[in-house]
């Protein structure tokens, strides 16, 4: 039985998945063969046990080609099963629990019922996550990912695995099974040669799939289409590809069945094969933009949410005209298909050809959101320093995800802990307990009395202590994660793409991967800072109030208490450029960077880094983050990564980018900033705002998301101003942010909007 | 010290590039259209946001000069009130706030000059605005000469309204003049806005004569007051040799501040202008070799 509940939502779902093609029984007998399988194969080393699960699911879960796709390769995944990531299925032998139940829910027959407990029952116990869980988990300060009742939480997951596809590129699949054969033959190797045997059977069976389709009444394009789908699929199976189609075909079906989500730099792994069909007339630039746009569309539709990673651009790249030609061509193919995944990625340097920068600002200014921007000149020296590389290793750096770095090929870096600094921050004013729900949550911390802190270092120390103790359990789970993980499963298909897991004959996990990183994700960071920023000015240097006093509003979410929030929320806040403010956030932050960093050292991880990145779980922390003293009120959102709270960026997109700046890239592993602008001032300023982005890279700045919004979003603005905090729009002689102004005057930029 | 209404930072329309506007206090018109009318005084001055106000009273029992009623609504006695600002202190909701706050030149600058990379990789620099920017003229002069000292492109948006003394003292320093020019006719001038047409025409012949490159028009077209005579004005700058004309279409984005002040709009139910309004006077410009862009 298990001791921990771990039936809950397991990651960020915002965009809706496609539904498996298969009934409901079937994908019910699937899971129990898999079921099955797995419990036959527990006394065989883990390697096997894994290739024969995968076994159950390759080729069988590939579904119909789509009309429209110009490559072959669509997988549906179900509640148990293999994987990588939460986003798809879930981590190695997978049950996500809740939706199992709900696809109980879907059974009308009470046998059939019974049949899905009984792999419940099974799963409870064998989820490699929930293995995880029972030993890591526990009721005061460690939550399971996503319960936000904690100040930390952990899990188990391989996120972010970007795989060296030009190995596979280079060797093609037989190559890489004669250098398998090479090796020692170890479970490992032996279990990875049948790993790519089942590959060829996966490349089958797409065969036949493509005929089904061609035996339909189909136009003469979509039956050159077809036969070029099938001529290509049959040529990979064999041989190393020579032509853009055919290396596209073998990455994209390779990512399936390795579970990766985030792909990496296609331009590297693409660019040469597209410029060598260019060149000798295979195709034209045209084709390669409707194989991309099936890419595109095929991506979209895996639904990953916060994920798939298309990065072009940067340094270390060989044949830069060969990548560049394919970055234009993602670049024309984003622009015009504006969908939220891939995330597309352009990385730049002072180097970077002014077409490619001019076509990612009309592409970000068209609306598309994409590229986001990663500055090379900050962000490969960052990383030399923060993972402890080489120039040339660094090189090959990519944010994946939510912003997290890993190097391709080479490294794991996900982020299996997280911490939530301001619920750690309540902690030290309340001795311990979570004024959220009483509970006491500081473990061995011996947390002081409020009325004992005299001077702010005093307070500021005991919040250190506890951020301390709470770093320790971090690295810990961290590193745990990896020997759970490693326990289990192998990754096979992962580890076969990974330097050095080939020529070290051994699993990603078990000593294979050349460098064992890992992220920690932090949050609340900015409130964090900006309340110890209003404590120490209004109760020790202004002394206006006590700690006691501040503190008793807050506990009351100000209610009563509305004149101590008002001065509060007037003392200066991160984003507005105010230099001792700003000082302090760049104080924590790099406490805790820090922190986390020589943690990983010590822990003889090859980097274990802070990321301060960007999703929706600022907000659903927030929602159980009682309120605090940066004027915050209970439940609220936190401030998203390392950008102001909303509302509280008040001089304008110069001085958040100014602030932003403040933080060492060297001592992260990812960190995001958004600004939002209306067309208008993309289109009527922009070189202005061009000058603006140029400036803020200028200065250190290491990454950039734009958003574009057109007055639709305004008028929806109005209604959730919690969601646009940072809007900028122009008044009259002046620009403001939207939902600063008074809502007359939105109204009236509403109204003048229709003629702008 | 300065009299400072508001400093803008990323302000894109006041001048080339990325700018910092300054909002000077002080000016000798009163146009009843103005975006600012909280510059048209030196002082410290309330602004009272009815809807904001939650009639909690606070306000009026910690004003010492008894300056604040309610008869139910706010009521602020302006001769009583000596800026202290202990008012908007203790108002919770935010519904009062002061405009105008002293500021040495020192102050103005470390403010300017966060922003500086911004400037040079845009050709931006800053704007003085207001009010009047030359209504303070000893300070702000002496800000003028540091601005320039330091290298800074100097935008200013002048109501020509001042002695012309003041003009050719200013002028060498200045790289761009954003003048004002509301109306031609100097009875429909001088009744409307409380301008002299004669200060305002002499100064712009002597710009006309020095520095015409420097010089751009700026019209604001408002409904019922100068909209029959835009024409009038291209000419005239086109007569002048002013390099370009801007027409700013109106617009009630200052209605708020008007209620704030406590004073009646003119305009109250004026729709605001649309830009293709004014659209042929950009053809027109074309036409007499002369730059007219609607909006600044």
């Amino acid at each position: 039985m298990a001791k921990i509940n771990i039936d809950g939502v397991q990651n960020a779902e915002v965009s809706k998945k496609i539904p498996c093609e298969k009934p409901l029984l079937e994908q019910l007998e699937i899971m129990e063969e898999y079921t099955r399988v797995h419990s036959e194969s527990s006394k065989l080393n883990k390697a096997f046990r894994e290739v024969n699960c995968l076994k159950v699911l390759f080729p069988t879960l590939f579904r119909t080609i789509d009309d429209s796709d110009l490559i072959a390769g669509r997988l549906d995944f179900l509640p148990i099963g293999f994987g990588s990531v939460t986003s798809i299925g879930g981590v190695g032998h997978y049950c996500v629990f809740h939706k199992l139940r709900a696809f109980k829910d879907q059974l009308e027959d009470e046998k059939d019922k019974k049949r899905v407990d009984v792999l419940y029952d099974y799963w409870q116990d064998h989820d490699v996550k929930a293995i995880y869980c029972q030993d890591v988990l526990n009721d005061t300060t460690t939550g399971r990912f996503i319960d936000c009742k904690y100040p930390y939480m952990a899990t188990a997951r391989l996120s972010g695995m970007m795989l060296d596809y030009n190995k596979l590129m280079k060797y093609g699949v037989n190559g890489l099974i004669d250098l398998l054969k090479k090796q020692n033959p170890n479970d490992f190797i032996l279990a990875s040669i049948e790993a790519l045997h089942l590959f060829k059977t996966v490349i089958d069976y797409q065969v036949t799939l493509v005929n089904v389709q061609l035996k339909k009444e189909i136009s003469e394009q979509r039956r050159n289409d077809l036969e070029l789908m099938k001529e290509d699929l049959i040529f990979i199976r064999e041989n190393k590809p020579e032509t853009f189609h055919q290396a596209l075909q073998l990455f994209w079906l390779y990512a399936l069945c390795a579970g990766c989500i985030n792909y990496g730099r296609m331009d590297i792994v693409l660019g040469p094969f597209l410029k060598k069909d260019i060149d000798n007339g295979r195709i034209d630039e045209q084709e390669a933009y409707r194989y991309l746009k099936s890419l595109w569309w095929m991506i979209e539709n895996r639904r990953t949410t916060v994920n798939g990673r298309i990065i072009v651009g940067g340094q270390g790249r060989e044949d830069v005209e060969a990548c560049d030609l394919f970055a234009k061509i993602c670049l024309r193919v984003c622009k015009d298909t504006r969908y939220v995944e891939p995330q597309f990625t352009l990385r730049f340097d002072s180097t970077t050809d002014p077409e490619i920068m001019d076509m990612a600002y009309e592409c970000i200014a068209s609306g598309a959101t994409y590229p986001t921007l990663y500055n090379d000149d900050v962000n490969v020296p960052a990383t030399m320093y923060s993972m402890n590389l080489d120039r040339i290793t660094a090189q090959q750096y990519l944010p994946f995800g939510c912003g997290e770095f890993v190097i391709q090929g080479k490294s794991v870096g996900t982020p299996n802990t997280l911490l939530n600094l301001l619920k750690i921050q309540q902690l030290a004013l309340n001795e311990g307990i979570d004024p959220m729900d009483g509970i006491y949550k500081a473990g061995p911390v011996q947390v002081k009395n409020i009325d004992s802190f005299d001077t702010f270092e005093s307070f500021y120390d005991q919040y250190k202590e506890l951020l301390d103790y709470y770093m320790d359990l971090s690295v810990h789970d961290q590193a745990y994660s990896y020997k759970i993980m490693n326990q289990e499963v192998s990754f096979l298909f992962c580890s076969i793409l990974m330097d050095d897991c080939i020529s070290r004959e051994k699993a990603l996990l078990d000593g294979g991967v050349q460098i064992l990183g890992g992220t920690n994700e932090t949050y609340g960071n900015i409130n964090s800072s900006d309340a110890l920023y209003a404590i120490k000015t209004l109760v020790y240097d202004q002394k206006k109030y006590t700690l006691r006093q501040l503190n008793e509003a807050c506990l009351k979410n100000y209610k009563g208490y509305e004149k101590i929030q008002k001065d509060i929320l007037n003392v200066p806040k991160y984003g507005n450029d105010h230099k001792e403010c700003d000082e302090l956030a760049n104080d924590l932050y790099e406490y805790v960077a820090k922190g986390i960093r020589d943690r990983g050292i010590k822990e003889g991880m090859g980097y274990y880094l802070i990321v301060i990145s960007n999703n929706q779980t600022n907000t659903d922390w927030g929602k159980q983050t009682d309120a605090s003293l940066d004027g915050r009120n209970r439940t609220v959102y936190m401030n998203p990564a390392n950008n102001p709270q909303g509302g509280q960026a008040k001089s304008g997109p110069t001085a958040v980018l100014n602030s932003l700046c403040k933080f060492d890239a060297k001592y992260h592993g990812g960190s995001v900033q958004n600004m939002k602008f209306t067309p208008r001032m993309m289109h009527e300023d922009k070189e202005k705002v061009k000058a603006l982005f140029q400036t803020y890279f200028d200065n250190g700045g290491c990454q950039l998301m734009v958003t574009v919004v057109d007055h639709g979003v305004l008028e929806d603005a109005q209604k959730h101003p919690e969601n646009y905090p940072d809007l900028i729009v122009r008044v009259a002689g002046y620009s403001a942010v939207f939902v600063n102004l008074s809502p007359d005057i939105q109204a009236e930029l509403l109204s003048r909007a229709l003629y702008d | 010290m300065i009299k400072v209404s508001n400093i803008e930072r990323f302000a894109t329309h006041d001048g080339p590039g990325i700018r910092t506007t300054i909002f000077l206090k002080g000016c000798p018109l009163h146009c009843p259209w103005c975006a600012n009318p909280e510059t048209w005084t030196l002082d410290t001055i309330l602004m009272h946001d009815e809807k904001k106000c939650v009639r909690c009273h606070c306000c009026q029992k910690v004003c010492e000069k008894m300056a604040i009623d309610f008869d139910p609504d706010f009521k602020i006695n302006r001769n009583l009130c000596d800026g202290c600002q202990k008012c908007m202190d203790v108002c919770i909701p935010e519904a009062i706030s002061f405009s105008g706050k002293e500021m040495t030149i020192d102050e103005i600058l470390e403010e300017i000059s966060k922003d500086d990379a911004y400037y040079k990789n845009s050709n931006g620099g800053i704007t003085l605005s207001g009010g009047e920017p030359l209504f303070q003229f000893e300070e702000v002069f002496k800000l003028i000469q540091i601005l320039k000292e330091k290298g800074y492109h100097i935008a200013i948006e002048i109501t020509g309204m001042y002695n012309l003394n003041v003009l050719k003292k200013v002028e060498p320093y200045i790289d761009l003049f954003l003048h004002d020019i509301k109306h031609l006719n100097k009875e429909k001038l001088e009744s409307i806005t409380g301008a002299s047409k004669e200060i305002i025409f002499n100064n712009l012949d002597y710009l006309s004569k020095t520095c015409k490159e420097k010089v751009i028009i700026r019209t604001p077209v408002i409904p019922g007051f100068n909209e029959e005579i835009v024409k009038d004005i291209i000419l005239y700058a086109k007569e002048k040799g002013f390099k370009e004309v801007n027409l700013l279409p109106y617009h009630s984005l200052g209605k708020n501040k008007w209620h704030n002040l406590k004073k009646d709009y003119v305009y109250e139910n004026e729709k605001m202008m649309d830009k293709s309004h004014l659209s042929s006077y950009t053809e027109l410009g074309k036409e007499l070799n002369i730059c007219v862009k609607i909006g600044g």
